[in-house]
């Protein structure tokens, strides 16, 4: 352990205690049926708080004059003192230690919840700074529209042209396997969500969902595993039987297992979703006379309909971001296809492949990934924004 | 029978039939839950399992050459020239013993002489693990049916056997699949658990009592509740971008390392956090705060001595939920150079470490089959432990859950 913090942390105790005594005096000297207004325990946290700022502002002050620390013990406790000074300067003069406390951990709890805030704009700043700096490389439009990626590793920035960094074919493979996980999770999980909030027993219910949660639940790395060492060879195996050629790393096979790995999502937010219509609906519709199913198609599906759309929304956005599966069932090979039997690949496993593999920074290759990041990011807030204003909508719809 | 009583049959038999659609696509997910955990039971039990060969071994000091470095003696042979040939009444030619030995014989022996020095010279009965190769012809003699011959001899003279992994959770990583383990995986799996719980878990809790209890309905707190929604549906290889901008390339932190990784895996799952803690606070009644707020508490004791007790079974297992969705994730720490081949444990959080769904990844994408069965009975190990903060969750949620 650092000397300086090992100090800090005996000053504070050191500080602790002579204003707990303090207090504890002076609550023993008040006259019989009078008390403090702020228990003991309070002027002692305080004068330890705010030695350890001070001595934390002062070293970071020592820090930034250049000055070299010599002596550890010295420098902390005299800024010990100007905490101690400090804290006697409040209790005189403000005289509630705890309120001081109280005051101090809201603004801490604040800056926490600000955090997410920080995380966010960092994550803006800079993939746009490098993306920009992409940019300047290569051109926006060479970007979108271009048919090549192959980023070569470019021993400096003139070189960086030999690179090709068209990214439609990148866009295209996330489409095509974001669109097979669609067409088998989204059915199958409506579908489940039907059974599960309209037909199945309380008992059956009882097992079924928690069940699918277990499925929410499983570590992508697991679906990558499955896709990698089931799916892939058995679809190269019934390829081979039908004459039809299936490559062992497919979009297909990668599709497929990402439709399994989205269902959970599909079917327990539309469970939910058609759960939140009210039950008079349903019941108006049965008295009428319709079947259970048509008043579950005609009636209940479309008043659920934005909770529904914005769970295939969210169901699409992990889909689209989805790294590991990808990563392990899916060429590093490029190819502009829509032909679900041969290999594509995903801007995802892009962005691994070229940011774990040697990078020198700044060059174009090593931005390219920051690039594919942005529109990635793009994308997925842009989904979730609209899935979260719909639902919203949805819920408040019903909320009377 | 009249038309309006065939339409009618119609119809319900359209229901019944939309009912089995819905039944089915259900069996189906389950099938999909069984089907993934039976494939990994499968794989796995191939990765659990080794195959052994018992030798005699003869330290022939003329097949060696002794050396000493640092005072201790250095030996270097091969091990086919010390393992006896005659196995019973089979006998096997050096060549092919090379084969079939797993290429940790070497270092079982080697270790063996270098701890003890006196068996130069003497004889030894040792069961050596088979190599991953002999075990697939074992298996598919079609692969080499000379070799497949001699296998099954000593099969039928009780010559081979099968032993259960222990060592697979003691060892590190290793470039043989027969010895490879796990054991540096958990550590660093352990290491990264810790710092992203000390991190992600005050924040996340002090940020969600923020919001929920001393926030003023403002629009920055509206604002600030659609960025924590909208950040916890960021894909995490854009976490895995920022953690490596962030933490390598701005603050220098030791690359690879378990601190690195807590933080960026910190990053992903504070959003988690403060929404499962946010919903817990709102699970205490509104008539707890008014009683203590009517006795004369501050906002900060309602808090500290009210509502976050109350709370904390609720946060707590929303915080395990989380937490098991972290040690899940891989994608982030891949992107800060923790896919790196790492054959000790880290011993401190700045080492260089690996953590077991890295090493799953790495294991499934090397192109030897037994490193599949590895990776596929490591991974049993990760959802052991994943579905075991998951079933803690669930404990906890229903010991201590008040019903108001």
């Amino acid at each position: 352990m650092n000397p300086l913090a090992l100090w800090t942390v005996v000053w504070a105790l050191v500080a602790f205690i002579l204003a707990f005594g303090d207090a504890k005096r002076r609550a023993g000297a008040l006259p019989e049926g009078t008390y403090l207004v702020t228990p003991p325990k309070f002027y002692g946290f305080l004068s330890a708080l705010l030695v350890v700022a001070s001595v934390f502002v002062g070293s970071a002050f020592l820090l930034v004059l250049n000055i070299k620390s010599l002596m550890p013990s010295l420098e902390s406790a005299l800024f010990a003192l100007v905490g101690i000074f400090l804290s006697w300067l409040i209790v005189r003069f403000e005289g509630h230690p705890r309120r001081v406390i109280e005051k101090a951990s809201k603004g801490a709890f604040a800056l926490a919840a600000a955090a997410a805030v920080i995380i966010t704009g960092a994550i803006i700043f800079l993939l746009l700074r490098e993306a920009w700096a992409f940019f300047q490389l290569v051109s926006l439009e060479e970007f979108l529209t271009g048919t090549v990626w192959a980023p070569e590793i470019s021993l400096s920035k003139e070189m960086a042209a030999s690179g090709q960094y068209g990214a439609l074919p990148l866009f295209c493979g996330s489409l095509l396997i974001t669109l097979i996980a669609l067409l088998v999770g989204g059915p199958l999980g409506l579908l489940v969500a039907i059974y599960t909030s309209q037909y199945a027993s309380v008992k059956a219910r009882r097992w079924v969902k928690p069940a699918i949660e277990v499925l929410a639940g499983i570590p992508t790395i697991v679906y990558g595993f499955f896709a990698l060492a089931i799916v892939g060879p058995s679809l190269n195996r019934l390829g081979e039987m039908l004459g039809l050629p299936i490559a062992g790393e497919s979009a297909i096979g990668a599709g497929l297992t990402m439709g399994l790995m989205i269902l959970p999502i599909v079917s327990s937010l539309s469970d939910d979703a058609l759960r939140a219509v009210p039950g008079a609906l349903g019941e108006n519709s049965l008295a009428l006379g319709a079947t259970r199913s048509e008043t579950i198609k005609k009636v209940l599906i479309p008043a659920a309909m934005p909770g529904i759309i914005a769970a295939f929304l969210l169901a699409i956005s992990r889909a689209v971001g989805e790294t590991m599966l990808a990563l392990m069932a899916v060429g590093l090979q490029a190819n502009l296809t829509a032909n679900p039997f041969t290999y594509v690949t995903t801007v995802t496993v892009q962005i691994v492949t070229i940011l774990t593999g040697d990078q020198e920074f700044e060059s174009a290759k090593t931005l390219s990934a920051f690039a594919l990041a942005l529109f990635l990011f793009t994308v997925t807030l842009f989904l979730n924004i609209l899935a979260l204003s719909v639902a919203r909508w949805h819920y408040r719809r019903y909320d009377a | 029978m009249n038309q309006s009583q065939a339409a009618l049959l119609k119809r319900h038999h359209a229901d019944k039939r939309f009912e089995w659609y819905g039944r089915l696509a259900s069996g189906f997910a389950l099938l999909f839950l069984l089907a993934v955990v039976g494939g990994l039971l499968f794989w796995a039990y191939q990765g659990f399992i080794r195959y052994e060969c018992q030798c005699d071994v003869f330290y022939d000091p003329a097949h060696m050459t002794l050396e000493t470095q640092h005072d201790k003696k250095i030996a270097h042979f091969k091990v086919q020239d010390l393992v006896q040939p005659q196995f019973g009444r089979v006998r096997i030619n050096p060549d092919d013993l090379e084969q079939i030995l797993a290429s940790s014989s070497h270092k079982i022996l080697f270790e063996m002489l270098r701890d003890q020095p006196e068996l130069v010279g003497k004889k030894q009965a040792l069961w050596l693990p088979l190599d991953e190769e002999a075990v697939r012809i074992l298996k598919k003699s079609s692969l080499s049916p000379k070799l497949s011959l001699l296998l099954k001899e000593l099969k039928t003279d009780g010559f081979l056997r099968t032993v259960f992994r222990f060592d697979f959770f003691v060892n590190s990583d290793s470039r043989d699949p027969v010895v490879a383990g796990i054991w540096s995986g958990l550590v660093g799996t352990f290491y990264l658990f810790l710092v992203t719980l000390a991190i992600s878990f005050p924040v996340g809790v002090a940020a969600a009592f923020y919001l929920e209890e001393l926030a003023k309905p403002s629009f920055i707190s509206r604002f600030l509740e659609v960025n924590i929604a909208n950040l916890s549906a960021v894909p995490s290889v854009v976490f895995g971008i920022l953690g490596l901008a962030l933490f390598l390339n701005t603050a220098h932190l030791p690359r690879s390392s378990t601190l690195v990784g807590g933080l960026t895996l910190s990053l992903m799952t504070l959003p988690t956090m403060i929404i499962v803690t946010r919903s817990a606070i709102r699970t205490v009644p509104k008539s707890i705060r008014e009683s203590a707020r009517g006795l004369g508490a501050s906002s900060m004791q309602i808090i500290v001595h009210h509502v976050f007790p109350l709370a904390l079974p609720g946060i707590l297992t929303g915080a395990m939920i989380a937490m098991a969705r972290a040690m899940g994730e891989t994608a982030p720490l891949l992107m800060i150079g923790m896919m790196a081949f790492v054959a000790t444990p880290a011993l401190s959080l700045e080492d260089p470490s690996s953590a077991l769904p890295v090493q799953i990844y790495a294991w499934a994408r090397n192109p030897e089959a037994a490193f599949l069965a590895n990776a596929s009975a490591a991974l049993l190990v990760l959802l052991f432990f994943v579905g075991l903060m998951n079933l803690c969750a669930i404990y906890l949620r229903g010991k201590y859950e008040h019903k108001w």
